[in-house]
């Protein structure tokens, strides 16, 4: 579950100020996918740092019940100077999931390799992001959130992962942000539409892009 | 209640996976990496031990020169380094601080946590060398004081950091005016000679820093029949209770805006 009470976040742009969200309330139940729709800066990679709680509003209240992954995305928080199994067993400490199985998990599924012992800034975007992919696969939560990270790596990766996705989908949610229309077709139950500070909830997911294309 | 001991789990979990990545990123890989930060302070105290003991000097207050530098050196470094490693934690953190898990007071936590146990183990380790090497007695005046005193010069130096922290996060060029301040802390905390044996106009000068009271009072729980006149427990106390408070809340107040900074 997931409430956003009476939430507004801006940030200092220059001088002035942009905001992102303000004044939005909502609320959806556990087992429902939401997808995020807006332009370039409407603050959709926010608003997943919002729901993680990565970052903390202006002002109002966010509610969440169940685990929650952090906003997984291109960007994943890795640190360069180590290697991704390195990466892998911090992240495995403080979720509290089990390195051993994880780092077997991640190593079959994003299929890096040996690369894997090697330091993460050397990867590429394509590599990190599949490294990204398979640790969020590999540890268990409630609800993932995703910032545009399908359509990673060959058709073949990507085919991988829309399964591992389905078969995710089943016991958990997903929220995602994605560009993708086709994307947010496959996995959006419900989506949101993010411009000027507002937020629109659309169930019919056709009139969402219909709105957002407009 | 329970929401809160899950809290406290979390925050223990992150806060030792934190100092096991520190210690990777830091020292490097391999098993010795650890060994080497040990060693940097190590050479360190037993070089100007060395250098001391070479030129016929004496301590002023008896027992080895080697005891004197280690017993001066000890409580600036727990200062100096703590104040300095919170200082850029922020900076080497960043990345982690995308986990909604990771807060900025965690990666404080864990800095403090790693450098105090370094610091301790040098010293420890030097105490050992200096009494295999007789030049030590083996002989504490109170263990507790001292125990007390390397308590509140961690408080110092962390609370230190933490301001320092903020400070190099909203200003930059905050970390190297604060380089700039501390090299003549170096010469002005009494490390190589006694505060309390200086004259009076120096003593004037040397009252308002707090690392100077520090190590004299560490120097009064270790030496037997050392009673310093200069030391003014109040006025380090104090000192440490205010910066600590400051700190404490510089860093509550800009959380935010530190997980934010890309």
């Amino acid at each position: 579950m997931i409430e956003f009470k009476n939430v507004s976040k801006a940030y200092a742009l220059g001088s002035g100020k942009k905001i992102l969200l303000d004044n939005i309330s909502f609320r959806f139940e556990q087992g429902l996918n939401i997808g995020i729709l807006g332009v370039n800066g409407a603050g959709k990679s926010t608003a997943l740092k919002l729901i993680a709680g990565s970052e903390a509003p202006d002002k109002g209240r966010i509610i969440r019940s169940g685990t929650f992954s952090w906003p997984l995305g291109f960007s994943a928080g890795f640190q360069g100077s180590l290697s991704g199994e390195e990466n892998l067993r911090f992240i495995c400490r403080i979720y509290a999931a089990n390195i051993r199985s994880v780092i077997k998990f991640v190593a079959d599924f994003s299929e890096l390799g040996d690369a894997l012992y090697e330091p993460v800034a050397t990867y590429s975007t394509g590599m990190r992001a599949r490294l990204a992919f398979a640790l969020s696969m590999a540890i268990e939560f409630d609800v993932y959130l995703v910032d545009e990270i399908m359509g990673v790596g060959d058709r073949l990766f990507q085919q991988k992962c829309r399964d591992a996705f389905v078969e995710k989908s089943k016991q958990s949610s997903i929220i995602m942000v994605s560009h993708n229309m086709n994307t947010i077709r496959e996995y959006s139950d419900v989506v949101l539409v993010l411009s000027n500070g507002n937020v629109d909830i659309y169930e019919d997911i056709e009139e969402a892009i219909a709105s957002y294309e407009k | 209640m329970k929401i809160f001991w899950n809290a406290f789990r979390v925050q223990r979990r992150v806060i030792f996976a934190l100092i096991l990545r520190e210690t990777r990123t830091r020292y490097g890989k391999t098993r010795i990496g650890y060994l080497w930060a040990l060693f940097e302070p190590l050479a360190h105290m037993l070089i100007f031990a060395a250098i001391f003991s070479f030129t016929g000097r004496t301590s002023p207050l008896g027992g080895s020169v080697a005891l004197l530098v280690l017993t001066g050196l000890f409580p600036y470094n727990l200062f100096s380094n703590l104040s300095t490693q919170l200082m850029n934690a922020v900076e080497a953190n960043k990345v982690l601080l995308s986990y909604p898990h990771v807060t900025p007071f965690d990666v404080m936590a864990s800095r403090t946590i790693l450098e105090v146990a370094t610091q301790m183990i040098v010293f420890i380790f030097v105490l050992l060398i200096l009494a295999i090497q007789n030049l030590w007695d083996m002989q504490i005046n109170s263990f507790l004081s001292m125990l007390l005193v390397i308590f509140v010069g961690v408080a110092l130096g962390a609370g230190m950091g933490l301001i320092n922290a903020v400070l190099a996060f909203k200003f930059p060029s905050y970390a190297n005016i604060f380089g700039l301040i501390m090299r003549p802390m170096y010469f002005l905390s009494g490390i190589f000679f006694v505060v309390g044996y200086m004259s009076s106009e120096i003593q004037g000068i040397m009252y308002y820093n707090p690392v100077a009271h520090l190590i004299e009072w560490f120097r009064s729980a270790i030496y037997v029949g050392y009673t310093s006149e200069f030391l003014d427990k109040h006025y380090l106390l104090h000192f440490t209770l205010t910066v600590l408070f400051l700190g404490l809340l510089l860093l509550r107040l800009s959380r935010h805006k530190i997980r934010q900074s890309k």
